[in-house]
């Protein structure tokens, strides 16, 4: 039985890598047809991970970032992505593929804020606040203790071009997976952001989607791990959904655009941080909050079109 | 399969769900609980008590609220009400007591979606990327959910053809389909309110709670909201109103309930409200005594 499993997760995990195996292939074919100043520094194999890899990551985080926009949540995203550390850490000492520390012990710590939330008199700031640092400081000793400083530093800033296939296949997985919980629940996942309590008076568990949010949201969080770091992934869960927010009043355009906002501040992040030989995530997080400033200047909702387009109509 | 042909029918007719699912049980028909029979009570509260951390917000609260009649709430702000209908809604539970709506179990209402709710205005957020169209079919996730098949994983936008009618018609109920395709956020306040109440009637629920649902609407708004209201009440749906407007309870209430902690006084307006109900109300209990110290001390 035992035996029989793990033939088939090697099978699984053998098909999977090749398929992620052909899907860069295809997808180096594809930008090669971009003019060669663009193209030209993705002719080499591990810029062509990264690539699809911060692409696949920039549409999902743009996805989910709505969610965290309107829910409120920046501070929610911000607190699971410091507490995956330490499961980052335990990972690495027990020889499991980091994936899934880092997923556990992020979905624990949104267990625990709930649970010290819905427990105590303490807040859900306060209580965000608690978890998340302490998780981070229980991270941070265990990695001073086991390993060196260099692996601590991928984990939090990122280590996008050193993205190997298995990561790019866990990576792709868990966007497809994220992508299709979005899909498939999307209204309930609408409803509760919207108005929870008609979604609870029509009988959905809203405790369910609650957790289920936050779940999907650690999913986010760890798939982007590699692309952008621990410290600047929750940018990438904030600013598409921001600068989408600006530009439309309808949840699905805002997804899309969302989404258009991440792979755009992926590839062209990546793309300058390999001619200005400077750090990609940061590169990545610093176009995506350009595109920002532009939007919050002259989007629908920006700055200088705000007071015509909100104005009550006639009744 | 029986169960969804005898729902379609239902449909055609028009009628509030739960209508048979409590008509079925021809055998409890004669059986009563309380005062009144089963088959007529739409909602009924038994010796319901609920706490937060504290002493309870609700204590021994009892009342039943037959088919088809409008009652309003009225109490002061910390009365209860809004614990009331968080319980109904499903976000609050019990210490004790017992809630039935339509013959079912609060849960089981819910999932039947027996239950509408049409929100404060400070209950939801304006600016939510959302129009008009789709808050309104927000109003049959629970129909697409217990119908819809495999459509119930598809975007609502993609619902059947009935559910749009259902909009369609909720929206033409109060006036709101030429708006159908605006943001929520570039509405006014009576407007809000009256979408809100499109999507309580697309639900086709039995019963309506609706929370202060005339705060900051105007005239036409009004009077808009009471004819859609009756309208509903002659299809046999019944309305759970909380208001501070008095004048209007007054007016259009079939009952009112008077609500400090637990009931002060429940019936026809002209019944309940007399001086001493209204001073026990805002002022707890032995409202007599309090009064005659105050005008024996000026």
């Amino acid at each position: 039985m035992v035996g029989w499993i793990v033939r088939a997760a090697t099978g699984l995990y053998e098909v999977g890598i090749t398929a992620t195996e052909a899907l860069v292939r295809v997808f180096a074919a594809f930008v090669s047809l971009f003019p060669a100043v663009i193209s030209q520094p993705f002719q080499y194999a591990f810029m062509q991970r990264a690539l699809l890899t911060a692409l696949i990551v920039g549409a999902v985080c743009g996805v989910l970032s709505c969610y965290v926009v309107l829910k409120r949540w920046a501070l929610l995203g911000d607190a699971i992505s410091h507490a995956v550390l330490p499961g980052v850490a335990l990972a690495y000492l027990l020889n499991l593929p980091f994936f899934i520390g880092a997923f556990a012990s992020g979905a624990a710590s949104a267990v625990a804020i709930g649970a010290v939330e819905r427990h105590t008199r303490i807040k859900e700031d306060a209580a965000m606040g608690l978890v998340f640092t302490g998780a981070f400081a229980l991270g941070v000793v265990i990695i001073s203790r086991i390993a060196t400083s260099t692996h601590l530093m991928h984990v939090l800033f990122g280590n996008v071009l050193g993205v190997r296939l298995p990561m790019l296949m866990m990576t792709t997985a868990s966007g497809l997976l994220a992508l299709a919980c979005v899909f498939l629940f999307y209204k309930q996942l609408l409803l509760y952001c919207f108005d929870p309590v008609h979604a609870s008076a029509i009988g959905m568990n809203t405790g369910a989607i609650h957790y289920g949010l936050m779940l999907l949201l650690t999913l986010t969080i760890v798939a982007s791990l590699e692309t952008v770091g621990i410290i600047l992934v929750v940018a990438m869960l904030i600013t598409p959904g921001a600068t989408a927010y600006l530009i439309t009043n309808r949840l699905p355009r805002m997804m899309a655009i969302a989404a258009g906002v991440g792979t755009f501040s992926a590839a062209f992040g990546l793309y300058l941080s390999f001619r200005l030989n400077v750090a990609s995530g940061g590169t990545i997080v610093l176009v995506a909050l350009a595109l920002f400033v532009v939007a919050m200047i002259f989007a629908p909702y920006g700055v200088v079109r705000r007071g015509r387009a909100l104005r009550p109509a006639r009744p | 399969m029986l169960q969804r042909v005898e729902r379609s029918r239902l449909k055609r007719r028009g009628e509030p769900r739960g209508y048979r699912a409590v008509r079925g049980r021809v055998g409890d028909t004669t059986e009563t609980v309380g005062l009144t029979p089963r088959s007529t009570v739409a909602v009924g509260v038994y010796g319901l008590s609920a706490a937060y951390d504290g002493p309870p917000v609700l204590e021994d609260v009892s009342f039943e609220l037959a088919r088809g009649e409008l009652v309003i709430i009225l109490g002061p702000n910390g009365a209860g009400k809004s614990t009331l209908f968080k319980i109904l809604t499903g976000l609050k539970t019990v210490s004790s007591g017992r809630v039935s709506v339509l013959g079912h179990s609060i849960g089981a209402a819910r999932a039947e979606g027996y239950i509408a709710y049409v929100p404060q205005e400070e209950h939801i957020d304006w600016q939510f990327p959302i129009s008009v169209w789709d808050v309104v079919l927000t109003g049959r996730y629970g129909l697409l959910r217990n119908e819809g098949g495999i459509k119930r994983f598809l975007p609502a936008r993609w619902a059947r053809r009935e559910d749009r009618e259902a909009v369609a018609a909720a929206l033409n109920a109060v006036a709101m389909y030429e708006y159908r395709d605006r943001p929520i956020g570039a509405l006014s306040g009576g407007q809000k309110k009256r979408v809100f109440l499109a999507r309580a009637l697309a639900q086709e629920a039995g019963v309506l709670l609706l929370d202060e649902p005339l705060a900051g609407v105007d005239r036409r708004s009004e009077d808009l909201i009471f004819d859609v209201l009756q309208r509903a009440k002659a299809e046999g749906r019944t309305l759970l109103m909380v208001t501070h407007d008095l004048q209007s309870a007054e007016e259009h209430g079939d009952r009112l309930l008077l609500l400090n902690r637990s009931v002060i006084a429940l019936g026809s307006p002209d019944e309940v409200l007399s001086h001493d109900n209204l001073l026990q109300m805002f002022h707890g209990a032995a409202p007599l005594r309090r009064h005659a110290q105050v005008s024996t001390q000026v």
